[in-house]
């Protein structure tokens, strides 16, 4: 029984660039194997082993063996289904059929076709068709919220003068600026993103101080209303990170100064070790004096992107920009009140960086 | 008067909704920003709106959802669409919203809308 010479299809099975073998149900021994998968077994003494061993690396039959269904049903149509055969990491499509074996016995035909790349390609397509989705989305709410805010503010300028004491045409003016700094923001953090999904920079020992000191120059060269910021600690500290931190720090601080009535915004970052049952961290806050984050809120802000979390805030991208970049860092982000129990008092969004 | 809700989470519109109302003479009761909000607000006003302006796409619960619900509590109150989603507008219709408006619209396209709603309206008995 060790030889396929019995079998007509012998040469043909010989010659398929795919993996064949013929097992035993009832013992589990390989019977036959054609030549490219003993060849990519590297191994002479198969014939007559158990396939789980040889295939799966296992000590018992698969748990999703097919056996049952193959021989368990009347019809002998083949049986086709794929697997991802985690021993060697690859997706196979799986032909099972019973055939008769030269002594007459019913025994397991399967062919296994290697659809790895198949699977990869499909991945890739999904995640695609996601990136479409998500600027679809985009443009169908954000963009034309924007264009909403401006073209009413505009139309109420318009209309105002005919009745000039009615409205405070400046504010209105003003809408029309911030919603075109919030257009303008929003092409550059779907830039970044899609920059975080297709490259992958390395992480280097980088110095907190650096990026966060341009991130405040870009605050307070872009601001109209100067926010003030506070710093407490020594920011000569070095992290794993990249050339993304800086886009934490400048989010983070346009955040606090975005979500804000107060008529000066202020900002006090705090830098700290800590260290827990996880390890060391380097600990970062931003407090601000702003609107607060109400409690509902507190998670669905930073979930937005293209595995996009349909009840996420809708506005901005900034704070999914900042949790993606963090994620690469292996760091954590979590929003908590300024005052305990009082959203409306301001946000303290803090971070923890794994000590380098 | 003419009292409004309105349920947006963007709040330069918000604020812009409020504007425009205030121009009509409209009285706005109150603003949420997510549909379980307006559905707090709805419950808890002594008069209900006469007018909902709702969005759809809003943090915990939707245009839609919060809509239904609203619905099934009070069907005097005549909700106004206003959505960048275009593919919601039939279901919003099928749900009980009066009118849909597809962003972004005029004020006169709002006005229109709420003027004709107004005409609607029947006093309570």
């Amino acid at each position: 029984m060790n030889s396929l010479k019995d079998i007509k299809f012998k040469a043909i099975f010989d010659k398929i660039d795919e993996p064949i073998y013929i097992s035993d149900p009832e013992t589990y021994e390989i019977l036959y194997m054609n030549d490219i998968l003993r060849n990519a077994l590297k191994n002479e003494k198969i014939i007559g082993q158990k396939c789980y061993q040889i295939f799966q690396n296992l000590d018992s039959p698969c748990n999703f063996c097919t056996n049952n269904i193959l021989f368990g049903k009347k019809s002998t149509s083949p049986y086709i289904w794929e697997h991802l055969n985690t021993h060697l990491n690859r997706w196979y499509k799986c032909i099972d059929q019973v055939i008769e074996w030269h002594d007459g016995k019913k025994v397991r035909f399967e062919m296994a076709v290697d659809i790895t790349n198949l699977k990869e390609s499909e991945s890739n397509y999904r995640e695609a068709l996601q990136r479409a989705e998500f600027f679809k989305d985009l443009f169908a709410h954000d963009v034309n919220n924007i264009l909403q805010s401006i073209y009413t503010a505009s139309e109420l300028i318009r209309d105002n003068k005919k009745n000039p004491e009615m409205l405070d045409t400046n504010d209105l003016i003003e809408i029309i600026l911030n919603q075109v700094i919030r257009g303008a923001r929003l092409v550059s953090n779907v830039r970044l993103l899609s920059k975080l999904e297709e490259t992958e920079v390395p992480l280097k020992k980088t110095l907190v101080n650096d990026p966060l000191k341009s991130a405040m120059s870009i605050i307070q060269k872009d601001c109209s209303e100067k926010p003030i910021i506070e710093l407490e600690g020594n920011f000569e500290k070095k992290i794993m990170a990249n050339e993304f931190l800086v886009h934490i720090f400048e989010n983070l601080l346009i955040n606090a100064i975005e979500h804000n009535d107060q008529e000066i915004a202020k900002i006090f970052i705090k830098i700290s070790e800590i260290s827990n049952s996880e390890g060391d961290f380097l600990k970062m806050e931003f407090k601000d004096n702003g609107k607060g984050v109400m409690d509902g809120y507190k998670e669905l802000i930073f979930n937005r992107g293209f595995r996009d979390d349909k009840r996420s805030k809708s506005i901005g991208l900034g704070l999914s920009v900042v949790k993606k970049i963090l994620d690469m860092y292996n760091a954590r982000i979590w929003v908590e009140d300024k005052v305990q129990g009082i959203p409306s008092k301001g946000s303290n969004f803090i971070i923890l960086f794994p000590k380098s | 008067m003419i009292k409004v809700l309105i349920v947006e989470d963007d709040y330069s519109i918000q604020d812009l909704y409020k504007v425009i109302l205030k121009t009509l003479g409209i009285e706005v009761i109150g603003a949420a920003d997510n549909g379980e909000e307006a559905i707090k607000l709805f419950k808890e006003a002594p008069i209900k709106p006469d007018i909902i302006i709702m969005d759809h796409r809003m943090p915990i619960k939707n245009g839609i959802e919060a809509t239904k619900e609203i619905v099934s509590l009070y069907n005097h109150t005549k909700i106004i669409f206003a959505s960048a989603d275009i593919t919601v507008k039939k279901r919003a219709l099928e749900i009980g919203a009066v009118a849909f408006l597809e962003k972004p619209f005029s004020i006169s396209t709002l006005r229109n809308e709420i003027t004709k709603i107004s005409k609607q309206l029947k006093p309570i008995q």
